[in-house]
């Protein structure tokens, strides 16, 4: 066997191996927080400034969810952003107890597992490319790339794929999009109506709203995930902001919920019985 | 079917599955047997396969040649070595640093290898790129247009040149794990097979061309596609292969006093943003 120069397939020609001698940066650089170090211990951080704000100030003049705008965006919400902010990060702070991140939460708490293994775990089950923060992710990269076409004629691209579907399980046609045990999400579509309403609210949030319409009929609609990543969008985070803000926002829920059951019984947790545990062979 | 008989139709499915687990993987019968994809582990693979055979058998519910288990073991070995400088190790080192336990801070430290760099993050585009060029070579495809359909699907920021993944190390060029893994495999018994004969065309055509030859992550995508794997099993199976090393580095950064390690002076971060401005409201 040789390929198209004549050398031998089964054999590779050796390759030295070299260092890349790439130039590394000798300190890392940041944009957003500046420390400056005690005259006594230069290891020790006298004052902190968060894009060129006294964090003492901040934290005497400002809410957490502005805060948290300044340090992921660099300036501080307009009142508009600010309460949109707000409200999506009250209305996404618990996934409830029946979504996986949360069970898994649960499952960690009631493990006799150490409570600091619970937040790491359940986030990273909400990281996902379904109902996850990768899911997010990839609803905000499809608004940027596509906020330009209409509703109606993105609707009409995923038709054939709508069509297709078996109905085995939930079809998302876009990121963010799609059915939640073969429904609509019912308590998305009543968290749209009070984000997509408030004058912070921009082109994302009117777009979904738009197409999570042409969508009902067939029993799809905009996911948690799609309005998560609409707000965000119109909140000026990019994709990758979007994707751990999600995790970030959801956090609580999870964090509630896990510690809870730490401190109950391990019998007050489901496990499964024997008869209902199937193996197949 | 109408969208109502689909929904009702699934919503039996998922009552059908309320309470209760269906697995083909296996599970544990107590006195009876403990099933890992139908062999009981104490009558068919204590005392008679290697861990690795077991891994492999649970992971894709085939049970491989000891040969195969044996390569894969030694070929976990080649990429995990005691150097926190590398990513993943590094934050074993911190976290064994900060008194983590050692699940929490291999758990954090192996995270890092889902990565579009390193580890088995870069897995499923190595092994999607082998596979679809023995096909595209089945098919009469040269190597060159194999390699250059692919080049030109890359989207790289202006400056660089695009790779092939699996074709490119970070850090250096060469691989010297690829040679000592292929001594092992010829020990083993291994013939080239037909994935691997198109990975050393590659690799020689790209040597030529970019100086840029086959890394650790595609030889094993190569040499995994020749044994039969899937894409999706090459990827699941790779997500231990960095604990090793992250393992030694977080036993030293526990080992040693606390924050010792690469300690930083407040000005050993570059500060670039904004100067020091009044905090509106």
């Amino acid at each position: 066997m040789s390929d198209q120069d004549g050398h031998d397939a089964l054999q590779r020609v050796k390759q030295k191996v070299e260092i890349r001698n790439d130039t590394y940066a000798e300190k890392p650089s940041t944009k957003i927080w500046k420390e400056i170090a005690c005259e006594s211990n230069p290891y020790i951080c006298k004052k902190a400034l968060c894009h060129g704000y006294d964090l003492f100030d901040i934290a005497q003049k400002k809410s957490f969810s502005d805060s948290l705008f300044l340090l992921l965006l660099g300036e501080l919400p307009s009142p508009e952003q600010s309460e949109l902010l707000e409200k999506v990060m009250i209305l996404f702070m618990n996934p409830g107890p029946r979504a996986y991140p949360v069970r898994a939460a649960m499952k960690v708490g009631s493990g006799r597992t150490a409570v600091e293994a619970i937040l790491p775990a359940a986030i990273a089950v909400a990281g996902g490319s379904h109902l996850g923060s990768a899911e997010v992710g990839g609803a905000v990269k499809f608004f940027r790339a596509s906020l330009d076409k209409t509703p109606q004629e993105v609707y009409e691209q995923c038709l054939e794929k709508i069509e297709a579907h078996d109905g085995r399980s939930d079809l998302h046609i876009l990121p963010g999009f799609g059915a939640r045990f073969g429904s609509i999400d019912t308590l998305v579509q009543n968290k749209a109506d009070i984000l997509c309403s408030l004058s912070g609210a921009g082109r994302a949030c009117a777009w979904s709203r738009e197409f999570g319409a042409l969508l009902e009929k067939h029993n799809l609609g905009l996911l948690e995930t799609g309005l998560f990543a609409a707000v965000v969008f119109d909140l000026g985070f990019e994709y990758r902001l979007a994707n751990c803000l999600f995790q970030l926002v959801s956090a609580p829920g999870m964090l509630a919920h896990g510690v809870e059951v730490s401190r109950q019984p391990v019998t007050d947790m489901p496990f499964v019985s024997e008869e209902n545990y199937v193996i197949e062979r | 079917m109408s969208s109502n008989d689909n929904l009702n139709s699934y919503l039996q499915f998922l009552d059908s599955r309320r309470g209760k687990i269906f697995s083909s993987r296996g599970g544990w019968r107590a006195g009876e047997a403990i099933w890992n994809c139908g062999h009981s582990m104490m009558h068919d693979l204590v005392g008679e396969k290697t861990y690795f055979q077991v891994f492999i058998l649970n992971m894709t519910k085939k049970l491989p040649e000891k040969e195969v288990a044996d390569w894969f073991e030694w070929s976990c070995m080649c990429l995990s070595w005691p150097d926190p400088r590398i990513w993943c190790n590094h934050i074993g080192t911190l976290a064994g640093s900060l008194r983590c336990s050692p699940v929490a801070g291999v758990s954090a430290g192996n995270m890092a290898q889902d990565s579009r760099m390193f580890g088995c993050g870069v897995m499923p585009d190595a092994s999607a790129f082998i596979q679809k060029a023995k096909r595209q070579h089945d098919s009469g495809m040269t190597v060159t247009e194999i390699i250059d359909e692919d080049l030109a699907s890359k989207r790289v920021p202006p400056g660089s040149t695009p790779v092939v993944v699996g074709f490119a190390r970070p850090l250096a060029k060469g691989d010297e794990r690829v040679d000592a893994m292929e001594i092992v495999a010829k020990e083993l018994g291994f013939e080239v097979g037909p994935h691997m004969a198109i990975a050393n065309q590659v690799h020689n055509e790209l040597v030529e061309r970019q100086n840029e030859g086959i890394n650790f992550a595609g030889y094993c995508a190569a040499f995994m596609s020749d044994q039969g794997f899937t894409v999706k099993e090459i990827h699941r199976l790779y997500n231990i292969w960095v604990v090793s090393g992250v393992n030694a580095c977080y036993a030293e950064g526990f080992d040693n006093p606390p924050e010792t390690f690469l300690p930083r002076r407040c000005d050993d971060v570059n500060y670039v943003g904004v100067e020091n401005r009044t905090l509106p409201g």
